[in-house]
């Protein structure tokens, strides 16, 4: 396994890396037995980093398929033993009463779910589950994500103005507050940036 | 034997130095709070993460005691962000007047949290600049390096580094004029889209209780409330709270919508992260967001941590 898959995995991890490199992160870990495994330690890593439950979900089917806009396998998620935090989109959203997101939406959402590195996808056969440690919080959230409203379209555009406001008022605070002017306000102009990615 | 004697003397002196060596580090960034305010400029501002790169326009003045400060973006739409102050009295400085409280919070107890320490001088946008490095202490923040004009202090170039040391972002002036005048008319809004940055307004009484009622039930070491207000109207009352280390801030939203339509989510680019979760409470979902320049887990944990007592 080369020094730029090892790269790009852990970017995958942290939820920085595009769609170029995600394809060809995906493509790898098909292929290659050693970065499969590699991928899943380093989800399990990064649920440990965050003190949360650990699962060895396999994300990367549902990632292919949505970015190649094809209808996702069904969705299970493991409320009771397994809790991933980082699935952000609640993916049971695009359970089948919904029907199968239009491909805007799929695109809108896996560009979410490419930022935030994780989409959450579970195949009960197949997932080992490791003991849970977690504690309270985990559980807490785990127990009040069913709460999380559906997603759609409308919801996106909405959530990204949402978060654009949240932005700008937690930057208005920081300026006043880190002795660096109004240098934190150049930041507003990254997320635009980033935002533009999103339909 | 004379090389080595003269190899001892620097060493005897060198231990006390490096002693002092985070005392003038703190130095050095109380003399920046204050410049940052104090002293005009304007100049080029280099601003970018992994990815790409902004250009932005900086003009910051002191007129007749009042702070004005214009950013204006010359990448992507035209666009400019306007501050104008209240009137500067920092031999006062009261936690009513919000531009007073980038000092109280710069003399905050960074050692604690940061181990600060002086690096070398680099020249920077034509000017000697001296380095101040301020590693976290812990996992749950970022870590700096800063470059401080050796005359002024002015910070002159910033990066902010995450755990593993890569930089997730860099601001640094191309080119900068410190100390010049500059007329009031620079700060008064062109044709362009403009957003002008309001002062944190001080609390009522009765908003101060409904704060008080959502906390954060874990925060970072050395996190304290740096600002907070509170909004209402007929569809959303949402109760704004900035934390903050002295350097790194994040803040915690508590939002009542009367229809909640945001995804919950975390999403991070360059150094900001942002997470977005609900919770129940009498029969509404209350949407819980944490933004701020922290790691993701920093920003999740807080999230989570989120009750109302």
């Amino acid at each position: 396994m080369n020094e730029r898959i090892n790269e790009s995995l852990s970017a995958l991890v942290d939820g920085e890396c595009d769609e170029l490199e995600l394809r060809r992160v995906l493509n790898e870990l098909e292929q290659d037995s050693a970065c499969r495994e590699k991928w899943l330690r380093y989800q399990m890593m990064s649920a440990l980093m965050r003190d949360e439950a650990v699962a060895t979900v396999d994300l990367s089917r549902g990632i292919m398929q949505a970015i190649d806009g094809e209808p996702m396998d069904e969705i299970t998620p493991l409320m009771t033993t397994v809790h991933q935090s980082s699935a952000s989109l609640d993916a049971k959203a695009d359970a089948p009463q919904r029907g199968w997101m239009s491909s805007v939406a799929v695109a809108a959402s896996v560009t979410l779910a490419v930022l935030i590195g994780v989409r959450f996808y579970a195949d009960v056969n197949d997932v080992p589950v490791m003991a849970n440690h977690s504690t309270a919080p985990a559980a807490v959230v785990a127990s009040t994500s069913n709460l999380a409203p559906e997603v759609d379209v409308e919801q996106l555009e909405h959530g990204q103005r949402m978060l654009q406001e949240y932005l700008l008022r937690h930057t208005e605070h920081a300026a006043l507050n880190q002795g660096r002017g109004m240098m934190p306000f150049a930041r507003v102009a990254t997320f635009e940036r980033a935002g533009d990615a999103q339909p | 034997m004379i090389h080595r004697m003269a190899y001892f003397v620097v060493l005897l002196f060198s231990v006390p130095l490096m002693a002092d060596d985070g005392q003038t580090a703190r130095e050095w960034l109380e003399r920046m709070s204050l410049a940052i305010k104090h002293v005009n400029y304007q100049g080029t501002l280099v601003y970018g993460g992994r990815t790409h790169w902004e250009t932005l326009a900086v003009h910051h003045a002191v007129i007749d005691g009042v702070e004005h400060e214009k950013l204006l973006h010359l990448t992507g739409d035209p666009r400019a962000i306007i501050r104008h102050g209240a009137k500067n009295d920092d031999r006062n400085p009261s936690p009513a007047n919000p531009l007073t409280q980038g000092l109280i919070h710069a003399s905050a107890d960074l050692s604690a949290v940061y181990e600060l320490s002086l690096g070398d001088q680099q020249r920077i946008a034509g000017r000697m600049a001296q380095q101040i490095n301020i590693m976290t202490r812990d996992r749950y923040r970022y870590s700096y390096r800063l470059w401080l004009d050796t005359s002024t202090a002015l910070l002159l170039a910033s990066e902010l580094l995450n755990l593993e040391g890569q930089t997730l972002e860099r601001l640094q002036f191309a080119d900068v004029e410190i100390g010049h005048d500059i007329p009031r008319a620079t700060f008064e809004p062109d044709d362009q889209a403009h957003f002008t940055a309001m002062p944190v307004q001080s609390l009522q009484d009765d908003q101060h209780d409904s704060l008080q009622q959502w906390h954060a039930n874990w925060l970072p070491r050395g996190f304290s409330v740096a600002s907070q207000s509170v909004r209402e109207d007929e569809q959303q009352r949402l109760i704004t709270r900035m934390y903050s280390d002295g350097l790194a801030a994040f803040t915690v939203f508590v939002h009542f919508e009367q229809e909640p339509s945001m995804p919950s989510m975390v999403r991070q680019w360059g150094a900001t992260t942002a997470v977005v979760r609900y919770q129940a409470h009498e029969q509404q979902q209350v949407r819980i967001a944490v933004v701020g320049e922290i790691p993701k887990f920093t920003a999740e944990k807080i999230a989570s941590s989120i009750t109302r007592p």
